[in-house]
């Protein structure tokens, strides 16, 4: 234990400050383009790397002008992040501006593996140290200890920030605008603003508050390309915890999360991770709408673009699906080993994919966190089959109960909130599982995983294993299926819907949705347990954010508008995703730009398209 | 004499310190149509909404059948037999028609939490019914996020009438309307409230509406009633013309 | 030689997705002059008044405003060169003061007459006067709607688009509203009305253009729809 003295009290509360700002840089950014053009951001993260990785490549060209070297590398790559912002505003984001927000924010996770794997080829794997700063290189004493002047500049840059920003917003007519725009663009438009424009000038300034925070890094940590979803996810944390679109809060949010990482690393190393969350989801469950925040009305996340009427499968949809799975089962009669294991596997996703778009499409609540209960479900059958000896047949069952047990906590916190903030609050929900996971060593084995869970016979052959995962998958499909034109389906369509109206038609609407919340939980977790049989092993990234994206990407790419979307999704993905890994070297670029060109070609998924091609197609047959 | 349906005694509320409804009583009695009018900001919605378990009264009780229902949820009030229509209309706009009202019916019948069976399956005569009643049969088919805003209203109507209410709450029923289509609604609300013995208590601002159909009127101006009666005598009130009805207006001079 | 309208709208056609809305819309509006929208709800008009502010996609025909060729601008243009639009639900910026609402819409004027300052609107709104440094959202609904009307003004616009200024408004606001519209027309500003308020359209228009499902029906002053009672049993289902 350490002991707590007045100097380490407040070195480590300086620490505090000091990350404090440059979080804030990373989440003020956040918080003004999501207030403007309400797209939530993945790809901030990113601009911090760039920022951080272009600092370091300006100072060493600039190394030989000194401090003018250093401080204008530091400009010059917050500026060049600004223009990749515009870049990929005018190219990608201007583009969805009539998609429902869900669209934009794949486009950035799009971004984000693209940046991901073009700062590999230029920059290296290596992390890479960058230069101190000069004229703050020195020391000061606090009591007995030292304390670097360049965190002391740091903790000044913060409010600075803050009382530069507020001026802004208040004084120009810049800020005028922004924050006209952040309430109704289109009205601004009609004023005679030039929209385009003014979106373009946010993202710059966004982009270029997260490259200036990433570059003021560089005397601090070395750069490496772990940096964007870290911060991305923190940045998170605090815009949702100080109220979004509220800056002050955000600073307050930042402070508050700095200091309780500077003091949870001195007190309770083991679970830092958790406590960031952890008081996210209690403010949030405290406050709703955050520490500043106000009440959200306008922070809606549509899930559903326009509202499609679900219908029963036509006999011709059911004749094909039965022929599916009598192609499926028939596999061990032609296929090999390698294309059973692969099709296991695709059902498994197809599954996961399908209970996030229950939440999701059906009940209108878009979940960031939903691979905590896929990670649990696999945890839970891992732990039942290696730790307890349980039979088959019981682990299987602890998978479902495990992740529907966690579903109901979970869902207890996330459906009092609704929007931008149920899904800020299910990823806080998640990364508290994914930290768990991850520092629960004794029961987890943490980073290394569970190995050697391997089904027993009948279903250790592929081909065993193949229909067992069938028979369940297609179980498992069909329930879901069933309950969505059930009348329970129906009141959590009717919730989506019109909340108000629901509740005095006698819905119980935070109920309908809570039961929702643990029922698709329970069957991610089905797909998780049959996922840690099928890999051998279980792992915390089950849980972490990509995987959490993964699946927002398969129900997308589907199509939300349909029951069948999330299947076709999680085959076109998961697929897709299989041969890249295999075969191409920059696969993360090439899933980036591939999610790219799907959000921009073809929104509204692929059954989307399908259905309209369908659709033409009746019509000229009826035409002619 | 007909039986009062809703009670609203002393009824207050204040929002940062502004007292938005200062002390409203009402009666409603059974197959009454009383209009709630006033300018804007009078406090109408306030009242309504407390009135709808929207919001909670800072003071005085609310009854429905003499049962107090201050401060309770809109669900627990819809279980009293409170139906509402909203000034921004909402129907389940992923439905279509008939299923709105089946969702509706199987919420009267206490069956939302079976997760099996097809909900299509059940109630679907008695939604015909209810359709009937609106003039919205022919439309049942119909997707709800396609209806014409008129026929919206129209199954909003009928949402309420499946559950068999006791009260009506109409918000700005004709809000968004054409003239005639609004005379249509209300008379439509208007007569099924009579037949069917339905209180009705409405905000509107459309005029004709009001004194073609309301029994009675209530005048709400800064938080209290103005004036409370018949049709003709509210239009006659030199007060309620003062603050509310206007000279009326006169036709354009140019030619 | 005849002055070119202020506002001509030949043969417009509006889709929603797979709906089409308006058929061929035409009409027009000449120098100050008020043009009223007249029609059932899903008629048009407010689709109609969206596409000429370029708010939606005109599918085809043609849009003029003072001779120049308006379709498919963007919106922002269609604003800068003089067109206003004062929209159905108000959409004023509640967290932003009455005074900062006014200031969002600002623009100088490009013609001979006297620009619009907020004294002088102030003079034609006294409400709004009184409100400046108050946050917008505190208004009431009548004041919120002269804000609207107020806001695109400070744009100095030659025409403005006006959807449905009475809707939710008691009737003595409705009388007022009247009065500063009138007050408009006297300074000779343009202006096409949608409105359901056939009392308030009596009061103001000049003419008429009956919508029925995106098609026009009618066209003539709007004295003779207020004599024609079958024109309006037709159109309106009004006697």
């Amino acid at each position: 234990m350490t002991v707590l003295t007045p100097d380490i009290i407040l070195i480590q509360a300086l620490n505090g400050l000091a990350s404090a700002s440059s979080l804030f840089l990373v989440a003020s950014g956040l918080s003004i383009i999501f207030g403007v053009t309400r797209v939530v951001n993945f790809a901030h993260g990113s601009f911090y790397m760039l920022g951080a990785y272009l600092g370091w490549s300006l100072t060493r060209h600039l190394a030989s002008f000194g401090a003018f070297g250093f401080w204008g590398s530091v400009l010059g790559a917050a500026l060049i992040v600004g223009g990749i912002g515009i870049l990929v505003e005018m190219l990608v984001l201007r583009r969805l501006r009539r998609a429902p927000e869900l669209y934009p924010l794949l486009a950035t996770f799009g971004v984000v593996l693209i940046v991901q794997d073009a700062a590999l080829a230029i920059w290296g794997p290596e992390d890479l140290l960058g230069p101190r700063a000069p004229g703050l290189t020195g020391f000061v004493s606090i009591f007995a200890s030292r304390f670097p002047v360049y965190e002391l500049f740091l903790i000044a840059v913060g409010p600075l920030l803050l009382g530069g920003l507020w001026l802004l917003f208040r004084r120009t007519r810049f800020g005028l605008l922004v924050r006209a725009a952040t309430q109704d663009r289109e009205m601004v438009a009609a004023l005679g603003v030039d929209e385009r424009r003014l979106f373009s000038n946010v993202f710059f300034l966004g982009a270029a508050l997260a490259g200036l925070g990433g570059a003021l890094q560089l005397p601090r940590e070395a750069v490496n390309l772990n940096m964007d979803v870290s911060v991305v996810v923190e940045a998170f944390v605090v815009v949702v915890v100080g109220g979004l679109g509220s800056l002050v809060g955000a600073y307050v949010a930042a402070v508050l999360i700095g200091i309780i990482q500077a003091f949870g690393i001195l007190f309770l190393p083991k679970v830092t991770l958790v406590l960031v969350f952890l008081v996210m989801g209690i403010v949030l469950a405290v406050r709703p709408f955050g520490l500043f925040g106000r009440s959200a009305a306008s922070e809606g996340l549509r899930t559903v673009a326009q509202e499609s009427v679900l219908r029963p499968l036509s006999t011709s949809s059911r004749i094909l699906f039965a022929l599916c799975v009598l192609l499926i089962g028939a596999m061990p009669l032609f296929a090999g080993g390698y294309a059973m294991g692969i099709v296991a596997e695709l059902l498994i996703l197809a599954v996961f994919a399908a209970s996030l778009h229950f939440l999701m499409g059906l009940g209108g609540m878009a979940s960031f966190g939903h691979a905590a209960f896929f990670g649990i479900g696999a945890y839970g059958a891992a732990l039942a089959l290696t730790a307890l000896q349980w039979p088959i047949a019981a682990c299987l069952l602890a998978a479902p109960l495990g992740a529907g047990l966690a579903g109901i906590f979970a869902g207890w916190l996330c459906v009092r909130l609704s929007g931008v903030y149920l899904a800020m609050l299910s990823l806080a929900v998640a990364q508290i599982a994914w930290a768990t996971s991850f520092q629960w060593v004794e029961v987890t084995g943490g980073d290394n995983g569970i190995l050697g869970v391997w089904p027993p016979p009948p279903f250790a052959s592929r081909s065993g294993f193949l229909l067992l995962t069938l028979v369940l998958t297609a179980a498992a499909l069909a329930s879901l299926r069933i309950a969505a034109f059930s009348p329970f389906g129906y009141a959590l369509r009717a919730a989506r819907d019109a909340p108000r109206r629901a509740e005095a038609s006698g819905i119980h609407v935070r109920a309908t949705q809570w039961a929702a919340f643990a029922i698709a939980a329970a069957f991610a977790g089905v797909a998780g347990g049959l996922y840690a049989l099928a890999k051998g092993s279980v792992f915390p990234t089950y849980l972490a954010i990509s995987k959490s994206v993964d699946a927002l990407i398969m129900v997308l790419l589907g199509g939300i508008g349909s029951l069948t979307g999330p299947i076709i999704g999680a085959f076109a993905f998961g697929g897709l995703e299989a041969e890249l890994m295999a075969s191409a070297p920059f696969w993360r670029a090439i899933l980036g730009v591939v999610i790219l060109a799907l959000v921009i070609v073809a929104p509204s998924g692929i059954t989307g398209v399908l259905g309209r091609q369908i659709g033409k197609r009746q019509k000229s047959a009826a035409s002619a | 004499m007909s039986t009062k349906v809703l009670e609203v005694e002393g009824l207050r509320k204040r929002f940062h310190g502004v007292e938005a409804v200062r002390g409203v009583d009402l009666t409603v009695c059974a197959g009454e149509a009383v209009a709630l009018i006033g300018p804007n900001g009078a406090g109408k919605t306030t009242c309504f909404n407390m009135i709808g378990g929207q919001l909670r009264p800072d003071a005085g009780r609310v009854r429905i059948k003499g049962e107090d229902v201050t401060g309770m949820s809109p669900r627990l009030l819809w279980q009293r037999g409170v139906g509402r229509t909203f000034q921004i209309t909402a129907a389940f706009a992923s439905m279509t028609v008939r299923e709105n009202v089946q969702l509706a019916l199987h919420a009267k019948a206490k069956r939302l939490n079976h997760v099996f069976g097809r909900m299509t399956a059940n109630f679907g005569d008695e939604a015909d019914a209810v359709l009937d009643r609106v003039g919205m049969r022919a439309e049942a088919q119909r997707p709800c996020a396609f209806l014409a805003y008129g026929d919206l209203k129209r199954i909003e109507l009928a949402i309420a009438l499946a559950a068999a209410p006791k009260l009506l709450l109409m918000d700005e029923p004709t809000a968004g309307m054409a003239p005639g289509e609004r005379v249509q609604l209300m008379a439509l609300a208007a007569s099924l409230a009579k037949r069917e013995g339905i209180a009705v208590l409405f905000t509107e601002h459309d005029m004709d509406v009001v004194f073609a159909h309301a029994d009675r009127i209530i005048v709400l101006d800064r938080g209290s009633i103005l004036a409370e009666g018949q049709p003709d005598k509210i239009k006659a009130d030199p007060a309620v013309r003062a603050v509310y009805l206007g000279a009326g207006l006169a036709p354009t001079a140019s030619a | 030689m005849t002055q070119a309208p202020v506002l001509s709208v030949e043969a417009l056609d509006v889709h929603y997705g797979r709906a089409k809305i308006l058929h061929g819309i035409s009409f027009e509006a000449k120098a100050g002059e008020i043009v009223a929208l007249a029609g059932r709800n899903g008629a048009g008009k407010s689709t109609t008044l969206k596409a000429i502010m370029g708010l939606v996609p005109a599918w085809a025909g043609r849009i003029a405003f003072e001779g120049q060729d308006i379709t498919g601008l963007d919106t922002y243009r269609i604003a800068r060169m003089g067109v206003g639009f004062v929209p159905e639900d108000r959409r004023i910026f509640t967290d932003l003061t009455v005074a900062e609402n006014l200031a969002v819409g600002a623009r100088p004027a490009k013609d001979e007459r006297k620009a619009w300052s907020v004294e002088r609107l102030v003079a034609v709104f006294p409400n709004l006067g009184r409100s400046l440094h108050r946050s917008a959202g505190h208004l009431s609904g009548g004041e919120q709607q002269m804000l609207t009307i107020a806001r695109t003004l400070m744009g100095n616009p030659r025409l403005i688009l006006i959807d449905e200024p009475s809707e939710g408004l008691a009737p003595v606001i409705v009388e007022e509203m009247a009065q500063a519209l009138l007050a408009l027309k006297r300074d000779k500003l343009t202006m096409v009305v949608s409105e359901q308020n056939l009392n308030l359209l009596a009061a103001i228009a000049d003419s008429a253009v009956l919508l029925e499902r995106g098609l026009v029906r009618h066209v003539g002053p709007m004295s003779e729809l207020m004599s024609d009672e079958s024109l309006r049993v037709r159109y309106l289902a009004l006697p």
